[in-house]
C-alpha cells in the first residue's frame, strides 16, 4: 500500500515537519486526551438508558447526564488547544518551505524563469503551500486523532460484543482502503485541476500587467476570449476531479452507513436473545456512528491532503530543479578594476538559433569598450556571459582572468553592474529600489548624493516622504527617469565593471548630456563595455568593437577606427550623420 | 488605518446566483435531502429500539429497511450533489472575473485608479476576492439546507417532549449570541490578514517580475530576507485569523454534547415517570447532531458574508464607477453573463480591419485636433494647456526633455491617463472618450516600454485579429530577418512580457502589433530607443511607405525623424514651446 513505500512529496513534507517532532508530540498526546474522553459519552448515554429502564431514581438518572456533560465538554475544551497549538505548527512549516522555494527559484537561471511567469511562481510559492499549510495544520492531527478514537472503540465495543466490535473494525477497513484507492485515484486529476488553475492566473496576471497595450490596441475582447477558456477548462477539471476526489466521501459515507446498519442488527439479535441490555444496543450504534462521524473531517482532510500532496509534489519538482548555472568557489581579488575576456565564444539561448560565433575580445583593466552593431548582432548577450547570466556554450568568460564558471556567483555580480534600457522598478520605496531591497548596504547620504549626480534630486525634493516614498506602478516615472534611477542604481554598487546596454537609449539629448558627469563617474577607474545605437554615446570609450551576426568584424582604438575611412565604425559615423564625409 | 471599505456581499453574491439561478437551485435540492435525510432514519431508529428486547409490533426488517433508505440512500444522492456543486462553483468564481475583466478592457477612462499596484495583487482580486463571493453562495446553500433540517427537528423533539427540545435549543441560542459577539472582530482580523497576504503575493510577483535586475545585483539574499519578514508579519496574521475562525465554529459543535447532555438532565423525571422510552432517548442522541449542526454552519455564514464585504468592495473597485457610485460598479461586477462554461467559448472570430474603401465617416482620419490639452501631477507629469492639428498623412514628431511629458501627452490623448481640461476632436467632432473611439481601425498605439503576452510570436503580434496581413506587418517593422534565427519562426514563444526576445524585437513586435491592425492613425511613443541607426531607419522607411495614409504622432529625439516630421511638437515642463 502506499504507506510502505512513501513517495517523494510525503517524504519532503516529512523532512520538514521533521525539526518540529516535539511540538508534534505534544500536541499529538493532548489529542489523545481529547479523543479519547468522547468515548465516555455514548457509555454514560447506555448506562442512562438502562438505569431508566431499571427503574433509577430521577436524582441518579440527573447525576448520569451531568457526567455525560462534563466528559464531552472537557473534551472539546482540549480540542481547541489542539487547534491554536497546530495553526502556529503549520505556519511555521509553511513559511519555512516557502522561503526555501522562493530562495530556491531565486538561484534558477534566466532560461527558466522565461518559461515560467510571476504569476505562476505566486502560485507556485504561495498557492501551493496554502494547501499545504493547511494540511499539517489539521489533516496531520484529524488523521491521528481520529486513528486513536478508532482503536478506542474498537476496544470498548469488543468488551460488549465481539460481534458488533467486528463489524465495526470490517467496516473502517473497507472504508480505509476506499479512501486510500480514491486518494490514488484523484491526486492526477487534482495535479491537472491545479495546472489549469495556475494557468489562469498566471494569464490573468499578465493581461493585467498589459492592460494598455490591450486596451489601445483593441484586444480586449481577445483577452476576454482567453478567459473564457481558462474558466471552461477549470470547470472541467475540476469537476472532473470531484468525482475521484470528493466522491470517496459518498462511498466512505455511504459504506459506513450499511456498518452502522449492521452493528444495529447483530446488537438488537443479541438483544432479543437476552445477551445484551437496551442501553448496550444504543452504546454500540452510537459507537460505529461515532467512527462515521469523523469520516467528514477525515475525508475533508483527505482532500486537503491530496491538494497538499499535489502542492508538495510540485515544490518537490521546483526545489529539483538545478539552475544550468553551477556557482563557483573562486573569489575575485576585492579591490581595482577588472579585465574582460571573451576567448572563442559561442552561443545560443535554448530554442534558437546561435547568437555568438567564437568570438575573441579582450578589455584590459579599466579600458572602456563601445560595443555597436546591428539589432540581435548580440551585443546584450555580451554583457549577459560576463554577468554570467548565461553561461557560454563553446569557449571562455574570464572576467579578471579567472574563468566565471569557477567564480562565486554572488562575488562575480556584485563586481559587475549593468544598467539596461529596459529598466525594472519594484513596487517598493525609492530606497527599496536603489539598494534592491538593501543588496547595497548604504547610507541615505550616498543614496542622496546618487540621485542627485544623476539629476533626479529635484524629483526627490517634491516627493513627501522622500526615500520612503513608495513607487506605485510604470507610470510614476518617465522611462528616462527610470533610466536615471537605474544609473543611481549602479554608481552606488561601485563595481569593478559596468556594462551599460542601451543605458540611455530614453535620455533625450538634453538630458543625456546633464548626466554626463555622472556617467564619467560612474565609468571612471572602471572595466566597461557601453553598448548603443547612439553613436554620440561613445565619445568616451577607448576602444570600439562592432558585431555583425554574432561575429566579431572590427576591434580597435576608437580615434583610430573613426580616422580609418575603410573602417566600419567610420562608416556608421558617417551613415549617422556624426561624421561630415 | 481607515478599515476595509465594505459592499453588501449579500446583493452581490444574490446577483451572481441569479445569474444562472439553476446551478444553485439543483445543488440546494440535493444538499436539502442529504441534510434533512438523518430525521426519518432518526424515527426508524426509534421504533426499532422500541421493539427491543421483546417487541411485537411492527415487523423489524421492514422497519430496517426504511433506516438503510434514508442513511444509505443520502450517501448516493452526495455524488451528484458533489459534482453538480463544483461545476456552480467554478461558475460563481466566472461572473465577476468575466465581469471585471470585460471593463478594464472596455470601458471608458484610464484603468490606472482602479488596478491595485502590482499585477500581482490584482490577480488576487480575481483569485481570492471572487472565490469569497463563490463562498457565500455556498454557505447559503448550507444554511437553507441545514434551516430546514433544525427546525423540522425541533418540531418532532418538541411533539415528543417539550423540556427536551428546550434543553438542546437553549445552548444553540447561546453559541448563536456569542458568534454575533465574536463576528465584528473576526472580520477585522481576516481583514488584516487579506493585506498582509496581498502584501506577500504582491511581492513574489514584483521580485520575479524583475528576475534580471535582482540576479544582476546580485539581490537574492536581499529579496529572501524581505520575503522573510513580509512572510512573519502574515503568519501572525493568518494565525489570529485562523484561530478566531476556529473558535466560532467549534462553538457550534459543542453544543451537540451540551445540549444532550442538558437534555438527559431534564427529561430524568419523566423517564423515572415511564413518560420517555429507550427508543425516545435514543432519537435525542441522533437529532441532537443534526439540530446541533446549525450554528457551526451561521458561524460560517456571518463570517464569510462579512468577509465577503470587503471582496465585494474590491471587485467593485475594478469598474470605473466605484468613485462615485459604488453601488453600481458592484452591480455590474456580478451582472448576468454567458460563462460558456459547459462547452468552451465559440471560436475567437477575428474581425479583419476594414479596407480604405470602408473606411468612411468616423472610420476615416482627417483631421486630429487637441486643444488647450491639462493633465494634473498626480497622474504622472503635468501638461499645460497643449494644442495641436494633426491632418491626414501628417507626420508630427513629439520631442523635449526627460520628464517633459511627451509620453503623457500621447497617452492622454489616447485615454490612457485622464485629461484634467481640453478637447480632442476627430474630423471636427469632439471626442468624449479617447480610450474607447480611439482603438483599431481608428488608431494603434506602440509604447515606450511595449508588454508582450508570453504565446507564439505571432499571437502576441495578433492578439486576435486576422493573421492574413501578419507577413506584411513583419516585414514593415523590419522583424522578418529575425525570423530565421527564431526557432519555431512565428510560432515561437516569446515568454513572460517577450524575456526570449531582444529588446530591439521587442519594440519591432510591438510595432508590427500596431502596423497589423491597419490603423489610420498610429501613436509611437520613442519607438527607436533600442534599435540600431540602421534598422531604426529602415523601421521609419516602413512608416513612411504608407505616408499620407497613415498618420503619425511620435515621440522621438532623433534629428533625422526631427527633420522629415512635418511639424514638431516641442515640450518642456508640460507646456508646448514650439508654435503650432
Amino acid at each position: 500500500m502506499a504507506a510502505s513505500d512513501p513517495s517523494p512529496d510525503a517524504r519532503l513534507l516529512a523532512a520538514y515537519l521533521r525539526p518540529e517532532r516535539r511540538a508534534l508530540g505534544a500536541l499529538v498526546a493532548t489529542l489523545v486526551v481529547a479523543m479519547v474522553l468522547p468515548l465516555a459519552g455514548p457509555l454514560l448515554i447506555g448506562r442512562f438508558v438502562d438505569a431508566a429502564l431499571g427503574g433509577a431514581t430521577a436524582g441518579h438518572l440527573a447525576a448520569l447526564g451531568a457526567l455525560f456533560l462534563a466528559a464531552t465538554l472537557t473534551g472539546d475544551a482540549l480540542q481547541l488547544v489542539v487547534t491554536w497549538y497546530s495553526v502556529r505548527l503549520a505556519w511555521r512549516v509553511g513559511n519555512r518551505i516557502r522561503l526555501d522555494l522562493c530562495r530556491h527559484a531565486l538561484s534558477l537561471d534566466l532560461d527558466w524563469h522565461g518559461d515560467h511567469s510571476a504569476g505562476q511562481l505566486i502560485e507556485r510559492i504561495d498557492g501551493d503551500i496554502d494547501a499545504v499549510t493547511r494540511f499539517s495544520s489539521a489533516a496531520v492531527l484529524q488523521l491521528a486523532g481520529n486513528a486513536v478514537l478508532v482503536v478506542g472503540v474498537l476496544v470498548v465495543s469488543a468488551a460488549i460484543d465481539w460481534r458488533a466490535s467486528l463489524v465495526i473494525a470490517v467496516t473502517v477497513a473497507i472504508v480505509v482502503v476506499v479512501l486510500v484507492r480514491m486518494r490514488q485515484i484523484a491526486v492526477p486529476f487534482y495535479d491537472e485541476e491545479r495546472e489549469v488553475q495556475a494557468h489562469l492566473y498566471g494569464d490573468l496576471e499578465e493581461r493585467l500587467g498589459g492592460l494598455e497595450d490591450l486596451r489601445a490596441n483593441g484586444a480586449g475582447d481577445w483577452a476576454v476570449h482567453q478567459l473564457h477558456v481558462h474558466s471552461a477548462g477549470w470547470w472541467r477539471t475540476t469537476r472532473r476531479a470531484a468525482v475521484r476526489g470528493d466522491g470517496a466521501l459518498s462511498v466512505g459515507g455511504g459504506v459506513f452507513a450499511v456498518g452502522s446498519i449492521a452493528v444495529l442488527g447483530v446488537s438488537a439479535w443479541q438483544c432479543r436473545n437476552g445477551a445484551l441490555s437496551v442501553g448496550s444496543v444504543l452504546v454500540l450504534l452510537r459507537f460505529s456512528q461515532m467512527v462515521s462521524d469523523p469520516l467528514w473531517r477525515v475525508a475533508e482532510q483527505l482532500a486537503e491532503a491530496q491538494k497538499a500532496l499535489a502542492g508538495a509534489r510540485r515544490a518537490g519538482r521546483l526545489l529539483a530543479e538545478r539552475s544550468a548555472l553551477a556557482d563557483g568557489t573562486t573569489r575575485l581579488p576585492p579591490s581595482g578594476p577588472l579585465a574582460v575576456e571573451l576567448d572563442d565564444v559561442t552561443f545560443a539561448y535554448a530554442g534558437s538559433g546561435p547568437i555568438l560565433h567564437g568570438v575573441c575580445l579582450a578589455l584590459a583593466p579599466g579600458r572602456r569598450l563601445g560595443l555597436v552593431g546591428r539589432t540581435g548582432s548580440g551585443k546584450t548577450t555580451i554583457g549577459r556571459l560576463v554577468a554570467r547570466l548565461w553561461d557560454t556554450e563553446e569557449g571562455a568568460v574570464r572576467v579578471g582572468g579567472l574563468d566565471v564558471r569557477a567564480l562565486a556567483l554572488a562575488d562575480l555580480r556584485q563586481r559587475v553592474g549593468i544598467v539596461t534600457q529596459d529598466v525594472e522598478l519594484f513596487r517598493a520605496t525609492v530606497r527599496d529600489n536603489l539598494t534592491v531591497f538593501g543588496a547595497t548596504a548604504v547610507d541615505d547620504g550616498p543614496l542622496i548624493n546618487a540621485l542627485e549626480s544623476v539629476g533626479l534630486g529635484p524629483w526627490l525634493a517634491t516627493l513627501p516622504h522622500g526615500l520612503d516614498h513608495r513607487l506605485a506602478g510604470g507610470t510614476e516615472l518617465s522611462a528616462g527617469e527610470a533610466q536615471l534611477l537605474a544609473l543611481a542604481r549602479v554608481l552606488l554598487a561601485d563595481p569593478a565593471i559596468v556594462i551599460l546596454d542601451e543605458a540611455s537609449s530614453r535620455l533625450d539629448p538634453e538630458t543625456e548630456a546633464r548626466i554626463v558627469a555622472a556617467t564619467d563617474r560612474l565609468l571612471a577607474g572602471r572595466t566597461a563595455i557601453v553598448i548603443a545605437h547612439r553613436l554620440s554615446t561613445l565619445d568616451q570609450v577607448d576602444e570600439i568593437a562592432v558585431l555583425d551576426h554574432g561575429r566579431l568584424v572590427e576591434h580597435g582604438e576608437r580615434d583610430a577606427l573613426a580616422a580609418d575611412p575603410s573602417s566600419r565604425f567610420h562608416a556608421l559615423l558617417v551613415a549617422s550623420g556624426s561624421l561630415a564625409t | 488605518m481607515t478599515g476595509p471599505v465594505t459592499a453588501s456581499s449579500r446583493r452581490f453574491a444574490w446577483r451572481v446566483l441569479k445569474a444562472d439561478p439553476w446551478a444553485w437551485g439543483i445543488a440546494l435540492v440535493l444538499w436539502v435531502v442529504f441534510f434533512t435525510a438523518p430525521l426519518p432514519a432518526g424515527l426508524a431508529l426509534r421504533a426499532i429500539l422500541d421493539q427491543l428486547p421483546d417487541g411485537d409490533g411492527a415487523p423489524l426488517a421492514l422497519l430496517f429497511a426504511v433506516l438503510a433508505g434514508f442513511e444509505v440512500g443520502r450517501w448516493v444522492v452526495l455524488l451528484p450533489a458533489i459534482v453538480q456543486w463544483h461545476g456552480a462553483f467554478a461558475f460563481w468564481h466566472t461572473v465577476p472575473r468575466v465581469n471585471a475583466l470585460r471593463s478594464l478592457v472596455h470601458d471608458p477612462g484610464p484603468v490606472t485608479d482602479r488596478l491595485p499596484g502590482s499585477p500581482g495583487e490584482a490577480v488576487s482580486r480575481f483569485r481570492d476576492d471572487a472565490r469569497d463571493i463563490a463562498q457565500v453562495l455556498d454557505v447559503w446553500l448550507d444554511i437553507v439546507a441545514a434551516l430546514l433540517a433544525t427546525t423540522s427537528g425541533i418540531v418532532v423533539l418538541a411533539l415528543i417532549s417539550v423540556p427536551a427540545a428546550i434543553a438542546i435549543v437553549a445552548p444553540i441560542l447561546l453559541v448563536l449570541v456569542i458568534g454575533h459577539l465574536l463576528a465584528e472582530r473576526l472580520r477585522r482580523w481576516r481583514w488584516i490578514e487579506r493585506e498582509a497576504t496581498a502584501g506577500v503575493t504582491g511581492f513574489i510577483g514584483d521580485a520575479f517580475g524583475a528576475i534580471g535586475t535582482v540576479k544582476v545585483a546580485a539581490a537574492e539574499p536581499a529579496v529572501v530576507e524581505r520575503f522573510e519578514e513580509l512572510g512573519q508579519a502574515r503568519a501572525d496574521a493568518a494565525r489570529r485569523d485562523q484561530v478566531g475562525t476556529q473558535l466560532a465554529q467549534t462553538l457550534g459543535g459543542i453544543t451537540a454534547n451540551a445540549g444532550l447532555g442538558l437534555a438527559l438532565i431534564a427529561i430524568a423525571p419523566a423517564v423515572r415517570r415511564g413518560d420517555l422510552s429507550a427508543g425516545d432517548i435514543g432519537l435525542f442522541t441522533a437529532y441532537a447532531t443534526v439540530v446541533a449542526g446549525l450554528p457551526r454552519i451561521t458561524a460560517r455564514w456571518s463570517a464569510w458574508q462579512r468577509q465577503a464585504e470587503v471582496s465585494a468592495a474590491r471587485l467593485a473597485r475594478l469598474l470605473p464607477e466605484h468613485a462615485d457610485r459604488p453601488d453600481v460598479a458592484a452591480d455590474r461586477a456580478s451582472a448576468p453573463v454567458t460563462t460558456w462554461l459547459r462547452s468552451g467559448p465559440p471560436p475567437f472570430a477575428p474581425r479583419p480591419a476594414p479596407s480604405p474603401a470602408e473606411r468612411t465617416g468616423d472610420l476615416r482620419l482627417e483631421r486630429l485636433e487637441v486643444r488647450n490639452l491639462h493633465v494634473r501631477f498626480d497622474e504622472g507629469r503635468p501638461l499645460t494647456g497643449v494644442d495641436l492639428t494633426v491632418p491626414r498623412g501628417a507626420f508630427v514628431a513629439v520631442t523635449g526633455p526627460v520628464g517633459s511629458g511627451k509620453s503623457v501627452l500621447v497617452r492622454a490623448l489616447l485615454g490612457l491617463v485622464p485629461r484634467a481640461e481640453g478637447t480632442i476632436a476627430w474630423n471636427g467632432a469632439p471626442i468624449d472618450d479617447p480610450a474607447a473611439f480611439l482603438v483599431p481601425p481608428r488608431a494603434a498605439y506602440v509604447p515606450q516600454v511595449p508588454r508582450l503576452f508570453s504565446e507564439s510570436l505571432a499571437d502576441t503580434v495578433l492578439l486576435g485579429v486576422d493573421g492574413a496581413g501578419l507577413a506584411e506587418a513583419l516585414r514593415r517593422a523590419r522583424l522578418d530577418e529575425d525570423l530565421a534565427d527564431l526557432a519555431d519562426g512565428t510560432d515561437t514563444r516569446v515568454g513572460p512580457k517577450g524575456v526570449r526576445l531582444s529588446g530591439g524585437q521587442v519594440q519591432r513586435a510591438a510595432a508590427a502589433r500596431a502596423f497589423v491592425r491597419r490603423p489610420e492613425l498610429l501613436v509611437v511613443d520613442d519607438l527607436s530607443s533600442a534599435l540600431d541607426v540602421d534598422t531604426e531607419a529602415e523601421l521609419w522607411e516602413g512608416l513612411f511607405e504608407v505616408a499620407g495614409e497613415l498618420t503619425v504622432i511620435a515621440v522621438s529625439h532623433r534629428p533625422a525623424v526631427l527633420e522629415r516630421a512635418d511639424e514638431v511638437v516641442e515640450l518642456r515642463a508640460g507646456r508646448r514651446i514650439s508654435r503650432p
